[in-house]
């Protein structure tokens, strides 16, 4: 079907707008609706700066979303104990409202990365002093692996909500105390065969999508112990 | 808040005339809090508290001049008028709940307090110049982190509000004025190529490829799996063949249709001199027009195209109603607006070896 304003390209968009109890219905491409839909110039000016990719980049979840509800219509709606942002809300704004969002909707974030990112893993920048978020892995669910979801999710959520588990806090005034390297390098050795392990069940399970973002991570890992190291 | 007299686009020895600015933006979000959007008020004020409480040692430490205020305290033309020159954004003036602002003097520096997350580092300099802008964000970076602890992960990097910021937490981005792009019908050709480098471009004063004035922000989408290092070298990398194209195209656009061009940003000139009512959207194009000119060398105006720029920000409402110290609505705007560029027009230089 034609664009009803271009004639021109493909209608994409079916746009229906009801004033005064008028019902209008359009066919458009793209370009046309948002041209139609179109905020006046004064609304947009400065929208330098921070202004949101977001409006492009959504949608990716929200797909997600319908097949995830598609499969298991029981499916109970999770909510992070934390701030209280729901899953749908999550889903319709791709916001997380607490560092703790990370853990409790982390496998909508892990396919939201793998879709609009350039890598898992952080390789920038490391602050000198933070309160270090420990962020658990998700190993997509396999069919003939059994359903590991739900319980997967709960087992995190309490290691989480522990505050002495999982979270290091490294400092508190303003003078630099040396950080805690050492505890860190453990952790990181520990990390690193850890990501081995589920770097093997994933090349068993011949799940190359998962092994190829390990590998990375190990490398990332090994680069930091490095780093540390010198 | 303070009168603030030199501010960042003011500076002519650093005009590129397709690279009008560069900007680099920090997010970062504090310890123990909820983000901004799930937080209570109270403890919205007092992450707006802490993080002011940082502006006497920032001017001691920076050696410049430094203002905090509280911008949900500030009138909506103060808050237009910060938006008008990229100082804050617009979600900024829509937060309801306490947020804050510290800026430098000139307004290069900004720290937004509970825009999205708590803290949004943005450094921006005039002209083609990112890796300054970088330097200077990081270094308010790492004494902010040495006073307040950020929430971290060693596997997704800062943590963010919105999923798009992830990792670095940074974006980085020029403003790019693009008249030989836009009238050679290209942008919507070159948004297309270009989504292929994880950059997308779109014109900040309009929609998508249409831009009035040609102002277009060139920023890179991902923030996760990349170093900082590696985000902006993309960038510079992008800009570069875009300004090359930029100014092949308007070579292309002289050689090819030079009379009317040159009809056209003498007739910019004449309107914006004279004319008394300019709504906004011809201001700006008549001043993009008019500074294509002046970038080309067929017109020469004092100042050149520094002076226009920074008309370009000045003639917008919250500044327009900033300085002639009143509320308009926006009839009145389109007759003061004319008044204001009508008297602030740069002169021309007559030169005589051009015309035969």
């Amino acid at each position: 079907m034609l664009c009803d304003v271009c004639q021109t390209r493909q209608a994409k968009i079916f746009y229906t707008e009801i004033v005064n109890g008028q019902k209008k219905e359009q066919h458009l491409c793209e370009q046309c609706a948002s041209e139609y839909t179109a905020v006046p110039l004064n609304e947009l000016l400065g929208g330098q700066g921070l202004s949101s990719v977001g409006s492009i980049l959504s949608g990716i979840l929200s797909s997600y979303a319908k097949g995830k509800s598609l499969k298991n219509d029981d499916h109970k709606e999770t909510v992070c104990p934390e701030c209280g942002t729901t899953e749908s809300e999550f889903l319709k704004t791709e916001r997380a409202g607490c560092p703790f969002c990370y853990n409790v909707f982390s496998d909508m974030i892990l396919k939201n990365f793998k879709a609009m990112q350039g890598g898992m893993t952080h390789i920038g920048k490391e602050p000198s002093f933070a309160k270090l978020i420990e962020i658990k892995d998700v190993i997509p669910v396999k069919p003939g692996r059994g359903d590991m979801g739900d319980n997967d999710r709960k087992i995190t959520l309490d290691a989480d909500l522990d505050p002495s588990d999982g979270v290091s806090m490294a400092k508190e005034d303003g003078k630099k105390t040396a950080p805690k390297k050492t505890g860190r390098l453990q952790t990181r050795s520990a990390k690193i065969s850890e990501l081995k392990e589920q770097l093997k069940e994933a090349l068993k399970v011949e799940d190359y999508e998962l092994a190829a973002s390990l590998r990375d991570r190990i490398k990332s890992y090994e680069v930091k112990n490095e780093k540390k190291k010198k | 808040m303070k009168k603030r007299k030199n501010k960042w686009y003011y500076d002519a020895n650093a005009y590129h005339e397709v690279v009008l600015s560069g900007s680099v933006t920090l997010a970062r979000n504090l310890a123990d809090f909820d983000f901004p959007a799930k937080m209570s008020e109270e403890d919205a004020a007092e992450v707006v508290s802490r993080v002011r409480g940082i502006t006497t040692e920032l001017s001691a430490r920076e050696g410049r001049e430094y203002y905090s205020c509280r911008v949900d305290k500030l009138s909506n033309t103060e808050k237009d008028c910060l938006i008008e020159s990229h100082t804050i954004t617009p979600s900024l003036k829509r937060r309801k709940d306490p947020a804050g602002l510290i800026i430098s003097e000139d307004e290069s520096i900004s720290i937004m307090v509970n825009e999205d997350d708590h803290i949004h580092i943005q450094a921006t300099k005039a002209g083609y110049n990112l890796r300054d802008a970088y330097k200077t964000a990081n270094r308010i970076d790492d004494y902010i982190d040495s006073v307040m602890p950020y929430c971290f992960s060693e596997k997704y990097g800062y943590l963010t509000s919105k999923l798009q910021d992830t990792g670095t937490g940074m974006h980085a981005s020029y403003l790019l004025s693009l008249p030989g792009i836009t009238m050679g019908g290209k942008v919507d050709a070159l948004q297309e190529e270009i989504s292929r480098f994880d950059v997308s471009l779109k014109g900040i004063y309009g929609d998508g490829s249409k831009s009035a004035g040609f102002i277009f922000q060139l920023i890179n989408r991902k923030t996760l799996g990349f170093t900082e290092n590696e985000i902006l070298e993309n960038l510079e990398q992008v800009t570069a063949q875009i300004v090359d194209i930029e100014k092949k195209l308007r070579k292309g656009l002289f050689k090819n249709v030079g009379t009317e061009i040159t009809d056209r940003i003498y007739r910019s000139y004449g309107v914006l001199k004279y004319a008394k009512n300019l709504p906004q959207k011809d201001a700006m194009v008549l001043l993009a027009q008019l500074k294509l000119g002046s970038d080309c060398g067929v017109i020469k105006i004092k100042g050149g195209g520094s002076a226009l720029h920074r008309l370009m920000i000045e003639m917008q409402p919250g500044n327009l109603q900033t300085i002639y110290k009143k509320n308009m609505g926006s009839a009145q705007r389109d007759e003061y607006r004319a008044k204001y560029l009508n008297e602030h027009l740069p002169e021309l230089i007559p030169d005589e070896d051009a015309e035969e």
